[in-house]
């Protein structure tokens, strides 16, 4: 019997925790491993199955982002500027770009065909590179500051990276040229008692046929240091460039930039937000405005979803020991992470037990 | 024996104190050891990022270990002293600086931290204390610039701080100069001579209203508009066509910088304490993002202040200090922030009486404690009053009759900075 995706009916199926924060997570090509890189440097795969988790691969820092290609290959980017492929079982890279950027990559994508990687950093660059094995194909400058996000369009010619300035660039990859410039000012608040803007394009993603792209981010931030305000998506129809709608998060206490977005099969939009206490991870009908559903959580940094779109995975934060102002009463360790993994349909009722079978009666 | 002694009496010599505790001293006549100073005048710059630079992110960065952070570490022109890359420019200045890293103090919280950190931390006497801007005001000559001692460029509004003075009183409050612009009263068309006439007419109000009255309130009116008038004569020092474009460059053009160059001009015109103020550094979500746009802020003015006052000769007389109220918790939370910590952080110190190119005391390795030589702020005060010549163990400031301690008496300076 076939069932249908219903993100209102998510449960959560199985969670993997971590005794470091997870920045980032994916499902893998098959559906039946998940991977995620952490504050330890390390990128890790847990089979979801069983729970076993193993180390593809370590870097000298914090991993920003991964990305599962074909044939075993797990990609990963650092927080300086490094990049590595990985082949799932082998210790030593594939290959590696130091210093791909001067600094944090925070754009990372890969092309529908698995061939070529796009990065981005705060060097305003978007890079191109073969994805078999490292090499140079292109740069392409336009951006005026960091980039924080790219994604390519499922058909592969095009390419859209967003900045910190909340501008999104359409290139076209063949030729590395600048098509036009989609806006999307909101997500950058600028305000002169603030010591720097606070936002930016921080995630970007197509739906299934291209015809949507959504760049989410923080809009209306009231300060640099809790840096509040309300996390927000802006849909744009690709072929216009015109934005169509702007989603936004039920709970005001979710107030942290928007950080991931997915589109499920069927044209609803997910994403996650963080918040001073929890985050939460949202779903939105084409056209709404209002998520339709919500599942509440720690602070959430990215989300994915499985290829078949029946189970989605969020990287969310977890309290460890004493944390807050000064030195609590806790042990003082680092705070950790925790894969959730949500089915997106009902959860099947739980076999009934076998009845009980009477106790023999005593002999008198 | 050194002690600060004007006009008004709030500063006296441990030999005076005795005598006015024998009830021998009548009048306060001391010799003003100001005057010995004031051949070669030393001065202070107080760099204020308020909220909390994190230490971990500048001057200890710990790559590599559990609350490290992303950023590398690099090495900075003193062989062996590794900085955060987020401070590539003041990496090079290193050789200029004394890094304290062991700075351990009381207040997690900015309402209390701020004003305690600012006053040295005092064991309560039942009185305010003033804000080392103040104390050097009272305590040091104010040398002949005719320049009003203790000036502070901030973000936001002008406008005269009384209330950093304490227990001294009005008189020895900050000017603030918002955004680094000129008082008002330089702003506009009025001339130097009707404003002489307004401000003698006001002069003759206040004495009618100061009859009878406690003379708190009127002192800091009146130093306020006296401020303002010596600054009147003075317009140059704000006049932007004599800034160069390379000067502009060097410091930047954000907040920060703009006033950093302000203060080096105010320096440079005689200004005894400059402090220059800047706000939101308190990062408890996005601190590394944060960090990347806030650090480079500080960076470059810092790094091209310390070339100028070296360049300039100034180094010889100009204290420089940059802190916060604290530091920032090693450890990450939930938003990727990072928040109060006042248990383990640094500092930076420069200029007249200061070593160069000295690291003080050590962290865990893990930078959630110190582990060698752990400094308070009443340290910093003692080091800072000697480096402008001032012996807190023998200088005191007198208060209704009581004579108080212008440093915690129980502590001293950092010696391992002192020159």
């Amino acid at each position: 019997m076939r069932i249908d995706a219903d993100p209102s009916k998510a449960w959560e199926m199985k969670s993997f925790k971590h005794d470091r924060i997870l920045t980032t997570c994916k499902f893998g090509p098959s559906g039946d491993a998940l991977f995620a890189g952490s504050f330890d440097g390390k990128i890790y795969r847990w089979a979801t199955e069983s729970g076993e988790r193993s180390v593809v691969g370590s870097h000298v820092t914090w991993i920003s982002a991964i990305l599962p290609g074909p044939a075993n290959r797990i990609y990963s980017a650092d927080f300086q500027g490094n990049v590595h492929a990985w082949e799932l079982g082998k210790p030593e890279a594939a290959w590696t770009i130091e210093r791909a950027h001067p600094g944090w990559l925070k754009a990372f994508a890969i092309s529908p065909d698995g061939t070529l990687l796009a990065t981005g950093a705060r060097d305003g660059v978007v890079r191109l590179w073969k994805a078999a094995d490292g090499t140079p194909v292109k740069e392409l400058k336009g951006h005026a500051r960091d980039v924080y996000s790219a994604a390519f369009h499922p058909d592969g010619r095009s390419l859209a990276s967003g900045d910190y300035d909340g501008k999104i660039l359409h290139w076209d990859v063949a030729s590395g040229t600048l098509v036009r410039t989609l806006e999307a000012p909101s997500l950058v608040t600028r305000d002169p008692d603030f010591l720097c803007d606070v936002g930016g394009v921080r995630a970007l993603a197509f739906d299934g046929k291209g015809g949507r792209l959504a760049a989410s981010g923080l809009r209306d931030a009231k300060s640099n240091t809790f840096c509040p305000g309300a996390p927000s998506a802006i849909v744009f129809d690709w072929e216009t460039g015109k934005p169509m709608t702007t989603v936004k998060v039920k709970d005001e206490k979710i107030d942290g930039a928007m950080t991931a977005l997915r589109f499920l099969a069927d044209g609803t939009l997910v994403g996650c937000a963080e918040g001073q206490s929890y985050g939460a991870i949202s779903f939105w009908k084409p056209g709404q405005a209002e998520p339709f559903h919500t599942i509440n959580s720690q602070s959430l940094y990215e989300v994915d979803v499985r290829p078949d779109g029946m189970a989605l995975v969020g990287a969310a934060f977890t309290s460890i020991g004493s944390g807050g102002n000064g030195r609590g009463k806790g042990d003082y360790v680092p705070n950790g992470g925790t894969l959730r993994l949500f089915g997106l349909f009902e959860k099947p009722a739980a076999p009934k037990p076998p009845p009980k079978t009477p106790a023999p009666k005593k002999q008198g | 024996m050194s002690y600060g002694c004007g006009g008004h009496d709030h500063a006296l010599s441990r030999r005076q104190m005795l005598g006015l505790l024998a009830g021998a001293a009548g009048g306060l006549l001391a010799p003003n050891v100001a005057q010995a100073l004031r051949s070669k005048q030393r001065q202070v710059l107080m760099i204020w990022l308020d909220g909390g630079m994190s230490q971990l992110e500048s001057w200890d960065p710990k790559p590599g270990t559990d609350h490290g952070g992303p950023f590398r570490a690099i090495p900075s022109s003193v062989p062996g002293v590794h900085v955060s890359e987020l401070l590539p420019f003041s990496a090079k200045r290193v050789h200029q600086l004394a890094i304290v890293r062991s700075m351990q103090t009381k207040d997690n919280s900015h309402s209390i931290g701020v004003g305690r950190i600012q006053r040295g931390d005092p064991v309560n006497r039942g009185v305010e204390y003033p804000y080392m801007g103040s104390a050097i005001a009272r305590l040091l000559d104010k040398g002949d610039s005719g320049l009003p001692p203790y000036v502070v460029i901030k973000p936001g509004s002008s406008g005269f701080l009384a209330s950093d003075a304490g227990f001294l009183g009005g008189r020895y409050g900050a000017l603030a100069l918002g955004d680094g612009r000129p008082p008002i009263h330089l702003q506009g068309g009025i001339s130097t001579e009707l404003e002489e006439a307004r401000q003698s007419l006001r002069r003759a109000a206040d004495a009618r209203y100061r009859q009878g009255r406690g003379d708190a309130d009127v002192d800091a009116w009146e130093g306020c508009y006296d401020s303002a008038l010596k600054l009147m004569r003075r317009k140059e020092l704000f006049d932007e066509s004599t800034v160069t474009r390379s000067e502009r460059e060097r410091y930047g053009s954000h907040p920060l910088g703009r006033h950093l160059l302000q203060a080096r001009r105010l320096l440079e015109a005689g200004v005894l304490f400059v402090k220059v103020s800047s706000y939101h550094w308190d990062t408890h979500a996005d601190n590394f993002a944060m960090h990347q746009e806030l650090m480079p802020q500080i960076d470059r003015p810092f790094a091209a202040l310390i070339d100028d006052l070296d360049q300039r000769g100034m180094l010889e007389n100009v204290v420089v200090l940059l802190m916060s109220e604290f530091g920032r918790t090693p450890k990450i939370n939930q938003r990727w922030g990072r928040d109060h910590w006042p248990e383990a952080w640094s500092l930076a110190l420069a200029g007249a009486g200061i070593k160069r190119g000295v690291v003080v005391g050590k962290t865990t390795p893990d930078g959630s404690a110190v582990a060698e030589n752990p400094y308070d702020i009443g340290h910093v005060f003692h080091t800072v009053f000697r480096a402008v010549g001032i012996k807190p163990e023998e200088t005191f400031y007198k208060h209704n009759g009581q004579a108080l301690a212008i440093a915690r008496d129980d502590m001293g300076p950092i010696a391992e900075v002192l020159a």
